[in-house]
C-alpha cells in the first residue's frame, strides 16, 4: 500500500475491507467502500491498488451502482494508463448486465486507450494496441474513424508493426478502403521479410470483402519477383481462392506464363494447389507440374509431395493426354521409392482409386467442396458479447495471447492440407475442411465406399496385435 | 505484485536482481535470459510465460529492465512502474548506461528498497525518495565547470548566457554538497513529435502530432526545507478545442497531469502546477491532419535507369522553414536491395553511404539553412536489373530534430514562480520538433 500522507487511511481502508467481520455487516462494508472510492489523493499506485480491491465488492442495488460509476467517471479519462485500464475493467465487471453503459464506458476510454497506443513507451503502445485489439471484437467500430493512428511508424519493432496491420484489417470499410490498402501495398516491400508477409496476409483478408481491388495490388506484387513476397502471395491467393471462387480468373491470368523456381516449400504447396485446381485454364500446368516431378528425388519437404500427388491427379482429371504419363512416373516413384509414409500411402489410396475408375476418382477429388463459414467475408461477422474478453481486459493474458501469433499471423486462416489416409476417421475440425479430402461418408456410387467408422475397433486390434507370434502377418479382413 | 526485478545488460550479465516475495528463485534470471535472446524477428515481445511466472521487461539504455509476477498483473502498472524505475535511475544518475548503473548500484538498491514493498509498489515520486535515499550518485561523466560556463571572456555577456547546453539537463539532480548543485532551475521542455506519410503522388497522407509539455525541475536541498510547496504558473496562448481562425493553436485532444489546476484555463489559458522534482509531463496533446504550418521538408525523387544496367535515383530534398531556422543534423533512409553506391552530392560536408544491414542508403546532412535545397544524386548497381526493381525502392525516411520551432504553433508566453524565490533562479525553455516518422513513398 502507498506510503505516507493520508496513504494510512488508504491503509486502514484496506484492512477494514479485508476484515471478514466488516464484510459481514453490510452497512460498515459500504460505507468503507464509499469512504474508498472518494480518495482523490493517492497517486497512481493507490489508486490502482484501490482499484483492484474494488472489484471484489458487489453493489448492493442500482442506485448504488450508479453512485460508484458516476464516483469513478473521472479516472475513466486518466492519462495514466494503469489507473484508467483499471477502472474500465471495473465498469464492465459492474455493468455486465447493463449493455448500454459499457458501450458508452468503451467509447469515453477510446481516448486515453489511442493515446497509450502512441506513447512514446514501446512496450505501453504494445499493451494498448492488444488490449485495443480485445475491444474490437466486440465492437469492430469502435475505432473506425481514427484508422489513421494505426498505421505504422518507419522505426517501429516489427511485433508492434504486425499487431496495428491486424487492427487495421479490422477497421476496413467502404470509405477507407483505398487508403488502407495503399498503406498495407507500402509495407509489402519492407525490408523484414516477416513485417512484409503479414502486410501480405492482411491484404489477403481484406480480399475477402473487396476482392477486386486486392487482387490488382496482390498480382502486381508478384511482378517484382522476390522469394518472399511471392511466396506469400501465392499462399494468399491459395486462401482467397478458398474463400471467394470468382478470383479464380485473375489468378489463371496471373499463373499464366509462370517461371520462377520458388525454394520456400509452402510457396509451392500453394503453387501447387493452385496449378492443380485451376490445371485446365492455365496452359502452361502440364509443364510446370512436370519440372517438379522430375525434381521429386531431391524435394525434402513431404507437404510439397503430397500436394503435388494430389494437384497430378486434379490435372489428369481435366487433362489426361498430357499428364498421364508424367503421373505414372509419380506414382511410381512415391510407392517404389518414397521413404515418407504419409507420401506413400497418399499414393497407393490414389493408385487403387485410380483402378476403381475414373468416375470415383472425380467424385473424390471434386465434389463435397464445401466452404468453411468462418472464412467468410470480414465484415458482417457477429460480434462477439463483451463478457467473453471482459475478465481478461487488464491482465497479462491479451499480451501473451498477441505475442503467440505474432510469429504466426496467419492464424485466422487455416492452410488446406491433405489428410492422410491414415486420418481418415479423424473429424477434420472446423477450421480444416480439404480439397480432395478422402473423408467423405456421402460417397453413393456403390462400387467404392469409404466407411467412417472402421472395422476393427482400437481394443479388438491390439488383442489381434498381441496374439501374433513371431514372423507372422497379420491378416485381417477389413470389409 | 511484483516478484522480482532485475537488470541485465544486453549480453546477459546480472547487474542487479532483488527478490521481493521469495516466490521465485535466481534461475528465473537464466530462463528469462535463453528466452529473450531465443526469440527471433526483431525486439522479442514484452510478455513472456514459464510455467507460472511471467516476466515482463521494457529495453532502455541497452539494458533489460525485466519485472517477474506470479499473478496475473495489470501490464500497464507493470509497464508503467518499470518506465518510472528507469526515469528515476536516469534523474539519479544523469544518464542510463550500463556503466553508471554498474557504478551505481549501491543506489539502485536502496531506490529499490523504498519504491517496492513486499512487491506492491509505494511511490515513485522524486520529492518523497528524496528524504529517504542516502547514497549519493556516482556520475559516469565528471561534471566541468566549463560545461555551463556562464561569463564570457573580460566577464562580457556571450551567446552562452542564454543558452545551455542539452546536457545540462542531464546533470543528477541530487548532487552532493559543495558542488553547482546550489542553483534552482527549471526546465519546460515543450516536445512534439511528428508522424508523417507523404505519398507519391506528393499527396500527404497522414500527419500527426503527439506532444508533451513537461518540467524538469531541480531544486537544491535546502530551498526545499522551507518551502516545500513552490506553484510554478505556466501560460500559455489559447489553444481552442473547435477549429476557429485567428492565432488560436488547435489541438485535438489534451489531458493534464493530475496536479496540475485549471481553474484559470478557460479564460486566460493559465496552468498551475506545483511540480515534484525531476521529470514530469504536465500536459499532452494531439493534432491530426490540419496542421497551420505544411511539413518542414518535401522531395523531389527521380529514379531512372541509366544505360550501363544502373539505377540513377535524383532526390532533390526542400526545406520549407522560414530561413533564419537551420538544422543540426539530418538523415535519410532509403532502403533498397542494391550493392554497391557512387554518389555525387551537393555539398562537401554532407555524407553517405550504403548500410547493407539494414539495406539502406544513409544520407547525412549535417546543417541545412531553411528554405534551401539540397540535391544528391546516387548511383546504384543493381544485380539482375528488371522494370520492377524501380518499384523496389522503399520509402525515404527522415529523421531529425528541430530546434526551438513547434509545428502547432504553440509558445509559452511567460513562465512565474510564485511565491518568489529569494535566491536567483534559472528557468530554461526548450522546443523541440522531433520527427517520430517522416516517410515520404516514392
Amino acid at each position: 500500500m502507498p506510503y505516507l500522507g493520508d496513504e494510512h487511511t488508504v491503509r486502514e481502508l484496506r484492512r477494514a475491507l479485508s476484515n471478514p467481520n466488516v464484510q459481514a455487516d453490510h452497512l460498515r462494508y459500504r460505507n468503507t467502500i464509499h469512504r474508498v472510492i472518494r480518495l482523490k489523493l493517492c497517486d497512481v499506485w493507490g489508486q490502482s491498488e484501490v482499484l483492484a480491491v474494488l472489484q471484489r465488492y458487489r453493489p448492493r442495488g442500482e442506485d448504488e451502482l450508479f453512485d460508484i460509476l458516476s464516483l469513478l467517471d473521472p479516472a475513466l479519462l486518466s492519462h495514466h494508463a494503469p489507473v484508467m485500464a483499471a477502472t474500465l475493467r471495473l465498469f464492465l465487471s459492474l455493468c455486465s448486465t447493463l449493455p448500454a453503459v459499457c458501450m458508452s464506458a468503451l467509447e469515453r476510454a477510446r481516448g486515453p486507450l489511442l493515446a497509450a497506443a502512441g506513447s512514446t513507451s514501446r512496450e505501453l503502445r504494445y499493451a494498448a494496441l492488444c488490449h485495443i485489439q480485445l475491444l474490437l471484437r466486440s465492437e469492430p467500430g469502435l475505432m473506425g474513424e481514427h484508422y489513421k493512428r494505426f498505421f505504422c511508424g518507419y522505426a517501429e519493432p516489427p511485433y508492434i508493426k504486425q499487431n496495428k496491420m491486424q487492427v487495421l484489417v479490422e477497421l476496413v470499410n467502404d470509405d477507407n478502403v483505398a487508403m488502407v490498402l495503399d498503406e498495407l501495398r507500402g509495407y509489402c516491400t519492407d525490408v523484414n521479410t516477416e513485417t512484409s508477409q503479414t502486410a501480405i496476409n492482411a491484404i489477403g483478408s481484406i480480399g475477402r470483402s473487396y476482392t477486386d481491388r486486392c487482387l490488382a495490388i496482390l498480382t502486381g506484387l508478384l511482378g517484382l519477383k522476390q522469394e518472399h513476397i511471392t511466396s506469400a502471395v501465392l499462399q494468399t491467393l491459395r486462401d482467397l481462392v478458398w474463400v471467394c471462387p470468382q478470383c479464380g480468373d485473375a489468378v489463371c491470368s496471373a499463373l499464366e506464363g509462370w517461371e520462377d523456381n520458388l525454394q520456400d516449400s509452402q510457396g509451392r504447396g500453394a503453387l501447387l494447389w493452385l496449378l492443380g485446381v485451376y490445371g485446365d485454364r492455365v496452359t502452361g500446368a502440364p509443364y510446370l507440374l512436370e519440372d517438379c516431378i522430375d525434381g521429386v528425388r531431391s524435394e525434402v519437404s513431404a507437404e510439397v509431395k503430397t500436394e503435388l500427388l494430389t494437384a497430378t491427379l486434379r490435372l489428369f482429371l481435366s487433362r489426361p493426354a498430357e499428364t498421364q504419363d508424367m503421373m505414372g512416373r509419380l506414382l511410381v516413384y512415391c510407392i517404389e521409392e518414397e521413404v515418407d509414409m504419409c507420401v506413400r500411402d497418399q499414393a497407393l489410396l490414389y493408385y487403387r482409386l485410380l483402378h476403381c475408375g475414373i468416375e470415383e476418382v472425380r467424385q473424390v477429388l471434386q465434389g463435397g467442396r464445401r466452404s468453411d463459414p468462418s472464412l467468410g467475408p470480414l465484415i458482417g461477422r457477429p460480434p462477439e458479447p463483451i463478457s467473453q474478453w471482459a475478465s481478461s481486459f487488464n491482465t497479462l493474458e491479451p499480451l501473451t495471447l498477441g505475442a503467440s501469433t505474432v510469429g504466426n499471423s496467419d492464424h485466422a486462416t487455416p492452410k488446406p492440407s491433405t489428410l492422410t489416409p491414415n486420418t481418415l476417421t479423424s473429424n477434420a475440425e472446423a477450421m480444416t475442411p480439404t480439397p480432395g479430402d478422402p473423408h467423405l461418408p456421402d460417397c453413393s456410387s456403390g462400387a467404392l465406399s469409404l466407411s467412417v467408422s472402421p472395422a476393427l475397433t482400437p481394443e479388438e486390434f491390439e488383442r489381434l496385435w498381441l496374439q501374433l507370434e513371431k514372423g507372422a502377418c497379420l491378416e485381417v479382413c477389413v470389409q | 505484485m511484483i516478484s522480482q526485478v532485475f537488470i541485465l545488460s544486453s549480453k546477459g550479465d546480472h547487474l542487479i536482481y532483488k527478490d521481493f516475495r521469495g516466490e521465485a528463485g535466481k534461475d528465473a534470471v537464466n530462463k528469462f535470459y535463453e528466452m529473450v535472446t531465443a526469440l527471433t524477428g526483431g525486439q522479442p515481445p514484452v510478455v513472456m510465460k514459464h510455467k507460472e511466472l511471467h516476466f515482463v521487461h521494457i529495453r532502455q539504455g541497452g539494458l533489460y529492465w525485466v519485472a517477474t509476477t506470479k499473478a496475473d498483473a495489470s501490464p500497464f502498472t507493470i509497464i508503467e512502474f518499470l518506465n518510472r524505475l528507469t526515469a528515476l535511475v536516469k534523474d539519479y544518475c544523469g544518464c542510463l548506461l550500463e556503466k553508471s548503473v554498474q557504478m551505481n548500484f549501491a543506489l539502485i538498491y536502496e531506490l529499490l528498497d523504498e519504491v517496492v514493498d513486499f512487491g506492491y509498489i509505494q511511490t515513485t515520486s522524486t520529492d518523497i525518495l528524496k528524504n529517504f535515499i542516502q547514497t549519493e550518485a556516482v556520475s559516469s561523466k565528471p561534471f566541468s565547470l566549463f560545461d555551463l560556463s556562464n561569463v564570457g571572456l573580460f566577464g562580457a555577456d556571450t551567446q552562452q548566457n542564454k543558452v545551455a547546453p542539452s546536457a545540462a539537463a542531464t546533470r543528477p539532480i541530487v548532487s552532493s554538497q559543495g558542488e553547482q548543485g546550489s542553483k534552482n532551475e527549471i526546465f519546460v521542455d515543450v516536445i512534439e513529435r511528428m508522424s508523417v506519410v507523404i505519398g507519391a503522388n506528393v499527396s500527404i497522407t497522414d500527419y500527426m502530432v503527439e506532444s508533451s509539455l513537461s518540467t524538469y525541475v531541480k531544486m537544491a536541498h535546502f530551498y526545499d526545507l522551507i518551502l516545500p510547496n513552490i506553484p510554478n504558473v505556466i501560460s500559455l496562448p489559447p489553444p481552442s478545442l473547435l477549429s476557429g481562425y485567428g492565432a488560436a493553436v488547435r489541438v485535438d485532444e489534451c489531458s493534464f497531469h493530475q496536479a496540475v489546476r485549471l481553474d484559470e484555463f478557460d479564460t486566460y489559458r493559465i496552468l498551475k502546477v506545483c511540480p515534484s522534482q525531476g521529470e514530469q509531463t504536465v500536459m499532452q496533446y494531439q493534432l491530426c491532419d490540419d496542421l497551420p504550418t505544411a511539413p518542414p521538408f518535401r522531395l523531389f525523387p527521380s529514379i531512372e535507369r541509366d544505360s550501363g544496367g544502373r539505377l540513377l535515383m535524383y532526390l532533390k530534398l526542400r526545406c520549407d522553414l522560414p530561413p533564419k531556422r537551420s538544422l543540426p543534423l539530418l538523415s535519410l533512409f532509403s532502403p533498397s536491395l542494391f550493392s554497391s553506391l557512387s554518389q555525387e552530392l551537393s555539398s562537401p560536408d554532407q555524407s553517405a553511404e550504403l548500410q547493407p544491414k539494414n539495406k539502406a542508403v544513409h544520407w547525412e546532412i549535417p546543417r541545412f539553412p531553411g528554405g534551401a535545397q539540397l540535391s544528391a544524386l546516387f548511383k546504384l548497381e543493381v544485380s539482375g536489373l528488371s522494370a520492377a526493381s524501380l518499384q523496389e525502392v522503399g520509402p525515404v525516411s527522415l529523421s531529425f530534430e528541430l530546434p526551438k520551432y513547434t509545428c502547432t504553433g504553440l509558445q509559452i508566453r511567460f513562465l512565474r514562480l510564485s511565491p518568489i524565490q529569494p535566491g536567483p533562479s534559472q528557468r530554461w525553455v526548450r522546443y523541440v520538433t522531433h520527427s517520430d516518422s517522416y516517410t515520404i513513398r516514392i
